[in-house]
């Protein structure tokens, strides 16, 4: 049985897939010659499939409420999503963490910044071991000097303003 | 066998192309089982070395590393669910599974013996029927093209885990992102917003790291909180050894994979990924076990990886005897071989039979040491186990972001990671698969230009499309690919239906 939060979702995908398809049904409308064609067909299946996806939903929603009528309520509204929202949080910080990171890269060099995020990160995660932080950190940035630079010649970012010293 | 084949066959025994061999195995190894670094990418970047070497080792090294970085591929797919290369993403579904069954070194041992059989399969079928297969696939038109991209999109319904819905519209969804960039046939930009990096469409590597490495580090972090997901990694190299019945239970399978690698191999533009996928898809389609592919069986690793490694022998038979690649990998090789002075065509088995037949043989030496070294180094391979899974987690982020960068030298291409990487987690939990929407993505490309082309040839009659028999051909095999699992399932023994049965109630 799906759960309450399966069925929100499938009903805001649903909708999201239903503008995506019509966005790209209207912008394809302008393009030259037979190019409209693969993008427009596939918009319409999309389409289609959001619009199924929110009646999917919606007769689950429908069977649920009648199941619910006729059982006891076996689960409480706090439990699993109140520890799962509390363990969607290190994902989202993950992210934030690695937008910080990349946007890093250009300013201050690839081994700077990766200085700087690989102990972030494992700090967020809760590693606690200090040397752990420096080996980890130290060794990737060396491993990757060694493969990536030296090996196969791949230039890394750098800043401008360290280029003289590393 | 000819003089030139017994003269080929003596040159590779020499020691400086063993030597190529051997470093070409382990860097092409150390290659695949680094994520976001391709087997396209280590050849690309190689074959600069090979400059001043002579033309036989060479040749013997890219192709070495070629084979070599689709099995390693194969190692952190099983063990962190993070694919080394494009080609291992269909074995990290239950190889990954596996591992965390405590069968880790299981999976590397089936995967290194059925790497190695599928690219000697691949390796024999080059020696001996190169030349005849090659013209027939010069037969292919648009309308081929065509049926061969709806038969592999047929894999989507097996990749739907009970929720065909979702798996058809995350394909759909794929197809529609593979015709971002400029329209081929009228040079029009589709769906790019000015940006020039997506000109020629949406970069499939940093797509891939996004959404099987940059996701499951999300995940890894979300399960950071429950208990520690170690302890599944622990195993002796000893149990990486496939036991004989493992291997004689397993055979028809990987035998029959590694065939629809070399044939998929053959097709330009469909390389070790699609083949991993179709072999997948058809090994669970006629197997008695279907129910449990996904959850971590044998089968589920052996025929990915025999059919990704039956590409790379595959892919050089057009290359080789026509000049035309068979994969993105086999287009660098191509490279390599232009440089070394050697033009592919029928005269490049007789101007240069020997060095030719050299490179050939030298793919079976390649497979020999790539199951050697893929069974003995599971002592290496297992240190995974000691990481924490923090470490893991940075360490697979930094090294996406590497990974991505590093193929076009691009920041683009790391935004464009992190934009996969969060759908890809989104997917996941909203019950889509982001292998169907990777599988569109793969198609797309060969699946517009064959329809396209085939109604401009056509003057739009779409009868084109079922005219040739070889289209008729693929067309009967598609509807069997939809039909078969329906008919098999209503005539399944009843043991299995009864097993079935069972299992749906559980």
């Amino acid at each position: 049985m799906q759960s309450a939060r399966a069925k929100w979702g499938d009903l805001v995908v649903g909708g999201v897939l239903i503008l995506v398809a019509w966005y790209v049904i209207d912008t394809a409308s302008t393009f030259r010659g037979d190019g409209w064609l693969t993008p427009t067909a596939l918009a319409y299946l999309i389409g289609a499939g959001g619009v199924a996806l929110i009646g999917q939903a919606i007769l689950a929603s429908m069977r649920g409420r009648t199941a619910t009528a006729s059982t006891a309520p076996s689960t409480t509204a706090t439990g699993p999503t109140g520890l799962d929202l509390i363990a969607m949080l290190l994902p989202a910080v993950l992210v934030l963490l690695t937008i910080a990171y990349v946007a890093l890269i250009p300013r201050i060099g690839f081994y700077l910044a990766s200085l700087a995020f690989i102990p972030a990160v494992l700090a967020i995660l809760g590693m606690r071991r200090w040397w752990v932080y420096a080996v980890t950190a130290l060794g990737f940035v060396a491993f990757v000097h060694v493969v990536f630079e030296r090996t196969f010649a791949i230039p890394l970012p750098r800043a401008a303003w360290l280029s003289g010293i590393l | 066998m000819s003089d030139l084949m017994v003269e080929g066959l003596v040159q590779v025994f020499e020691w400086r192309n063993l030597a190529a061999v051997t470093i070409g195995t382990l860097l092409g190894m150390m290659v695949g089982a680094l994520p976001g670094l391709t087997a396209t990418m280590g050849i690309a970047l190689l074959v600069p070395l090979t400059f001043g070497m002579p033309a036989d080792s060479g040749l013997i090294m890219l192709t070495a590393v070629y084979g070599a970085a689709v099995f390693g591929g194969s190692i952190p797919a099983i063990l962190l669910h993070t694919p080394g290369t494009p080609a291992g993403a269909a074995t990290a579904i239950d190889g990954y599974q596996m591992t965390l069954k405590g069968q880790g070194g299981r999976a590397l041992g089936i995967s290194a013996v059925s790497s190695a059989t599928g690219g000697m399969l691949s390796a024999l079928a080059l020696l001996l029927i190169a030349p005849p297969l090659a013209t027939f696939s010069l037969r292919f038109g648009p309308a081929e093209f065509f049926w061969i991209t709806v038969f592999g999109l047929t894999i989507i319904a097996s990749l739907s885990h009970g929720n065909l819905l979702k798996a058809l519209i995350a394909g759909a969804v794929g197809l529609l992102i593979g015709t971002i960039g400029i329209d081929p046939f009228t040079g029009q930009r589709r769906f790019t917003y000015g940006l020039p990096q997506l000109f020629d469409g949406v970069s499939i590597v940093p797509a891939l790291i996004g959404l099987f490495s940059f996701s499951q580090a999300m995940i890894l972090a979300e399960e950071r909180w429950k208990p520690r997901l170690q302890g599944f990694l622990r195993f002796t190299w000893r149990e990486c050894i496939p036991s004989v019945r493992d291997y004689l239970r397993l055979l028809p399978l990987i035998l029959r994979s590694g065939g629809l690698g070399t044939f998929v191999g053959m097709l330009p533009g469909a390389g070790g990924d699609i083949a991993s996928w179709v072999a997948y898809s058809e090994a669970r389609r006629y197997s008695r076990k279907r129910d449990q592919f996904g959850t971590g069986i044998p089968e589920g690793v052996a025929a990915p990886e025999a059919a990704n490694n039956a590409v790379t022998g595959g892919s050089l038979i057009p290359l080789l005897t026509l000049g035309i690649p068979g994969s993105a990998a086999a287009a660098v090789l191509l490279g390599g071989l232009l440089i070394q002075g050697l033009v592919p065509g029928q005269r490049l088995f007789i101007d240069h039979g020997a060095i030719t037949y050299a490179v050939i043989f030298s793919f079976f030496v390649a497979n020999i040491l790539m199951l050697a070294l893929g069974l003995l180094g599971a002592g290496v391979f297992q240190r995974v186990n000691q990481v924490p899974v923090s470490v893991l987690i940075a360490l697979i982020v930094a090294l996406s972001v590497i990974g991505s960068y590093a193929l076009q030298n691009s920041l683009f291409d790391v935004w464009l990671l992190l934009l996969f990487g969060v759908l890809g987690y989104a997917m996941r939990k909203l019950g889509f698969m982001p292998a169907a929407l990777v599988l569109g993505m793969i198609l797309a490309p060969i699946f517009e230009r064959g329809l396209r082309q085939g109604l401009s040839i056509s003057r739009g009659d779409i009868s084109y499309f079922w005219a040739s028999p070889i289209s008729q051909f693929l067309i009967a095999l598609t509807v069997i690919a939809l039909v078969a699992p329906l008919l098999l399932e209503r005539f399944a023994p009843a043991r299995h239906r009864k097993w079935r049965a069972a299992k749906s109630d559980d």
